[in-house]
Formats: structure tokens, sequence, C-alpha cells
């Protein structure tokens, strides 16, 4: 009997903490962010772009399932710094038609994760860094 | 302890006042000395001396009587309600000074000094108390503390209240069933509409200290605390007419002052306190306990400190947004100028610079760290917490009023959310706590009711 509640509170306890999880990263898809269509990796230019290609694309997949979320988990976070860090790397050796842009990308994103980690969220701030992240993107791509 | 009021025109007692006082008794002898001695615990000097700590300043037209100004001085920040059986007291032989600067010279025009003195009824008792107190001239109110208010301007010395009554630190449901009544009867009417009060009060700054813990847990993941939260402090409250300290007495003409505290033991000044989180966040700690002894019209020596302040650097450290180009002229003219179109800064738009006063000389006019207050801007029916930030002109930077998020509005300023262009994001940063817990009084003295639960209870 006792094991019994024990399984039974396990799996409420599971299922909580899984609505919960599912809630974070929740509404992706009543983000208002614009469709898009992503390129391949491989459709960046060489260089620059194409170093910073995966961590692009992964940033405008992240951004549609935070965009509607009232707060993104450590995993969340940790991926939007290391992105960031990843495409900081590239800032001083950037062919100068990409250095505005590339820092407008970086800094857009240092807005989003201070505003989670300060509880001060606005979905905006998540659609100015996709709209830097596009308008960026579109210099690679062409 | 009686407390003194006049009945007496409080110009002939002036006249009278200044026949006594010497010259010497004057602003120049009473300006603090030059030592390397003191907002919360924010230099290491002061941080070991918590009564003569002023934690927090605030000033602003009193809303519910919109021809005065309110000024409000905390001192012993983060006392523990059940601390006794001796509690919180203000210190003897210490002035705790209110100044004022009409004319932007970065001197005191009028200083509103309190002194205390401890006075008890039995001291062959440990009890702060030896029973019910209902009121503040109870017999059973063993340690009684008392206040002389005076007015000091280079004329002389204007005595407005004589042996006030301080109200006691809130011992507890039992000692003091009625504690708000008993806090309110410690409001004194000086004559001539002028308002004092000097007593325990909930501590009304809001804020996540945890920014200490390498800028909130070095990602500011660490907010929405109210770290304040059930402690208390000591207030002294003063509501003033503003004809009695606008420049030439014209408020209309001349609706800004600029207001500071000092905290001075022996002559020594320990505490300097006008806007808020200077010296906790722009002055480096090697120079916290200089800027606590020093006077305003000595500040060009921090003037690289405002200009390239430390927090944004911190920022684009951790978060990679650049911190706005230094020098900053938006800084100095929110900290040291006032805001006006002539003051020389990005911000082209007259608050709450001496400057706009009518009858200012500007040949005069120094720059100085100062709480500036624009007397002439009427109350918000609606305040908002981010004042000026917010579209709220009555509120900070123009004065300090006790609901304004201060936290927050200096790190958006920090930021550089008065320069043109600011980004839309920069307009959101701040800690996660907006207000206070406890609401505030709708009547002088404003400040909350002192918490009597402990605040590891609370």
């Amino acid at each position: 009997m006792r094991k019994n509640l024990t399984i039974y509170r396990l799996t409420a306890l599971a299922l909580i903490a899984g609505s919960l999880a599912a809630c974070t990263a929740a509404n992706a898809d009543e983000s208002d962010l614009a469709p898009e269509e992503l390129p391949a990796a491989s459709a960046f230019a060489a260089g620059t772009c194409a170093s910073t290609a995966q961590d692009v694309l992964g940033l405008a997949t992240l951004a549609r399932k935070i965009a509607s979320a009232e707060s993104v988990d450590a995993k969340g976070r940790g991926e939007l710094r290391d992105r960031q860090a990843r495409i900081a790397q590239f800032r001083a050796n950037a062919p100068e038609q990409l250095q505005k842009p590339l820092q407008d990308l970086v800094t857009s994103i240092g807005y989003v994760r201070i505003r989670f980690n300060g509880q001060t969220y606005d979905p905006k701030i998540v659609r100015q860094m996709d709209d830097t992240r596009r308008a960026y993107q579109k210099l690679c791509v062409g | 302890m009686k407390q003194r009021n006049s009945g007496i025109p409080r110009r002939r007692l002036f006249v009278g006042a200044v026949a006594i006082a010497t010259a010497a008794a004057g602003i120049a002898t009473l300006a603090p000395q030059t030592s390397t001695a003191s907002s919360h615990r924010e230099a290491p000097l002061v941080a070991g001396e918590p009564r003569l700590d002023n934690s927090d300043f605030y000033a602003f037209v009193s809303p519910d009587n919109p021809d005065t100004v309110t000024m409000i001085a905390n001192y012993i920040p983060f006392q523990e309600p059940n601390g006794g059986p001796n509690f919180y007291s203000f210190a003897q032989n210490t002035a705790y000074d209110i100044n004022i600067d009409s004319d932007g010279d970065a001197q005191p025009d009028i200083i509103y000094r309190w002194s205390f003195k401890d006075n008890f009824r039995d001291q062959n008792t440990f009890l702060y108390n030896t029973g019910v107190v209902n009121k503040l001239t109870d017999e059973t109110l063993n340690f009684v503390q008392t206040y002389n208010l005076d007015r000091i301007t280079r004329d002389g010395r204007l005595n407005l209240v004589q042996n006030g009554i301080v109200a006691p630190s809130r011992v507890g449901e039992a000692s003091m069933p009625n504690y708000e009544r008993l806090s309110n009867q410690a409001v004194v009417n000086a004559g001539s509409g002028i308002k004092a009060f000097a007593g325990q009060s909930d501590d009304a700054f809001f804020a996540d200290l945890r920014v200490f813990d390498l800028l909130y847990g070095a990602d500011l993941s660490e907010v929405g605390q109210n770290t304040l939260k059930g402690y208390n402090v000591n207030t002294l409250a003063l509501q003033v007419p503003k004809s009695d300290f606008a420049l030439r007495g014209n408020a209309y003409r001349n609706p800004v002052v600029g207001i500071w505290t000092t905290t001075s033991r022996a002559g020594v000044q320990v505490s300097r306190l006008g806007m808020p989180l200077v010296n906790e966040v722009v002055i480096p700690v090697g120079k916290k306990d200089e800027f606590n002894a020093s006077r305003p019209k000595d500040d060009a020596k921090f003037l690289d400190f405002v200009q390239d302040p430390e927090v944004p650097k911190l920022i684009e450290k951790i978060y990679m947004i650049p911190a706005p180009a230094t020098p900053r002229a938006d800084l100095v003219e929110v900290f040291l100028t006032g805001v006006c179109k002539a003051c020389g800064g990005p911000i082209a738009v007259d608050l709450n610079s001496q400057l706009l006063n009518q009858d200012v000389d500007r040949a005069r006019f120094v720059p100085s760290e100062q709480l500036r207050l624009n007397m002439s801007i009427a109350p918000a029916k609606a305040p908002n917490r981010l004042g000026v930030l917010g579209g709220d002109t009555a509120g900070f930077p123009n004065g300090r009023r006790l609901t304004d998020d201060v936290i927050d509005v200096t790190l958006q300023a920090a930021e550089g959310a008065l320069l043109a262009g600011a980004a839309d994001a920069v307009k959101g940063l701040g800690d996660a706590v907006d207000a206070n817990e406890q609401n505030f009084r709708n009547h002088f003295p404003y400040v909350a009711v002192s918490n009597v639960k402990a605040v590891n209870e609370s």
C-alpha cells in the first residue's frame, strides 16, 4: 500500500514536472515571429558567415521557442549565453560590412539574456533579437 | 519634555535667536570638517557606526499638502525588530543635518539640525518599558529620547522644536498595542506650517541587495527578493513650506532646491547623502569614506567616477552589451548639475537645476552632488515608480518619493536610458523588486509603521 502510494506520488510529480517544463518552452507555435524558412548552413557565404551559421540558425530556432514564454529554463539561458559567446568571437576579424550587424546581434542577445535573468522579460526583446539575426543572416545568405 | 511650539511668530523668534547666536555658530563653523571618516553600510567606516549611517534620503512635494516639501532621512539600517533590550536610538553629541542649497553654489543656505538626548526614568531595571505604553508621555516608557530641532542660516540659529519626543522602538504587541497611534503622536507641529517627526519606521527602501554578489549572482539571476523586507530604520522627517527654503523666499521665481544630509560627531562629518546609490555604486571603495566626509563644493574630485561609471562595464563584461560612450555627460547632468537645457548636457529638458531659478547668480553655480527638487511640479495623482523615466516628472531624479524605484531608474540611466537612441531593452532593466511590501501612511511622516515580527519569522 505504502509502495503504491509512493509510486502514485512519484508519477504525479513527474506529470507536474513534465507540464511545467512544457510550459517553459510553451507556445512555440503561438510566437508572433514572422514565418521563415531557414536556409541550410551550407548556404552561408564562406568566412565569418559560414563560421557563425550554426549558431545563427540555432538562435532562430531558440527564438521561436522562447518568444512567447514567460521564462526560460537554465538550459535555454545557457544556450543563449553560449551561442552569443561563439558569435562574438568572430567580431574582430569580420569583414567591415559584417562588423556592425554582428555587433548588433551580439548586443541584442545580451539584452534578451539580461531581461530573462532579471525577470523583466518582454517578448518584444526577442522579436528585436530575431530581427537583428535576420538582418545579419540576409547579408550572409543573400 | 515639553514640545515647544510657537505661538510666537517665527520671524520674531528668529531675530531674537540671531542676537544670541554668534556668527561662529553660523554656517561657516557648522560646515563639516574634512576627515576621512562615513546609504546602507555603504562605506567602511560608517558601516561600523550605524547610528550615524544615513541609509536613504527622500524629498518630495507633499502629496496632501502641496504648498510644502517633505524631507525624510533614515538611519541605523537593518534593525531587527526584536533587537532589545536597548533597541535603537539616535546618537547623542551628533548633528543630524538636512542641508538646503537654493542658489546652486554647492554650500548650504539653510541647515535643519536635530540633536538628541537620552533620558531614563528608572535605571534600576533592564526594561526599555516597564508596562504598557499608550502615550509617548506614559511613565511606563522607561527610555525616552528627546531632541531639539534648529534652523540654521548665515544669520544665526532658530529653534523650531525643543524637547521633542522620539517615537520609541516598537518593542512588541504586549508593550505597545497601538504602535501606529504612538508613532503619530511623535509628529510635532512646529508652527508656521512646519512639522517634524523622529522615530522608528519600516525601511522604505526596496531592493535586492544581492547586487553586491558579483552583480546579482554574476548574471543578474539573483533578483526579485526585497532584502530590506521586515527591517526597521530610524527616521527623521520634516515638512516645510516651500517658501521657507526657496531662494529669496520665492518658490514661484525660484522653485529649485538642492538637498543633502550630513551626520557629524564632534564636528567631524561621517555621513553624507543626496542622490541615492552614489556612494554605494558610483564611488569606489577607496574613496567612500572620503566622500562621506566631503562637501559638495569639492565634488570636482569625484567627477571621473560619475563620467566613467563601473556598472555599465560590469554589464558589458557579463552580457556583452556595450557600455555607453564616456565621458557620460548625461550622468553629470543627473547627478551634478541637475537637468536643464542650459546645463550643458545631452538631456535638453528643463527639470531640476538651480540654474532654472530666476534669481540665481549663474557665475556662482558649482556642479555638485545633491538631490535636486523642482518644487513647482505638482505631486502626481498616480506616481510612476520609474519617475521621470516613466514620464512622471514629479518623481526621481526630480527629488525622490518613497515609492520611486531608484534601483531600476539608476540601472537604466547607467545603461544610457536618458541618451538619444537608447535601446528599448534598456527601459526594462531592474532588480524585479518594484515596491515596498508595507503601505506607506497617507499623511506625514508618510513612512510605514515599523515592523514588529522578527525578520526570520516574517
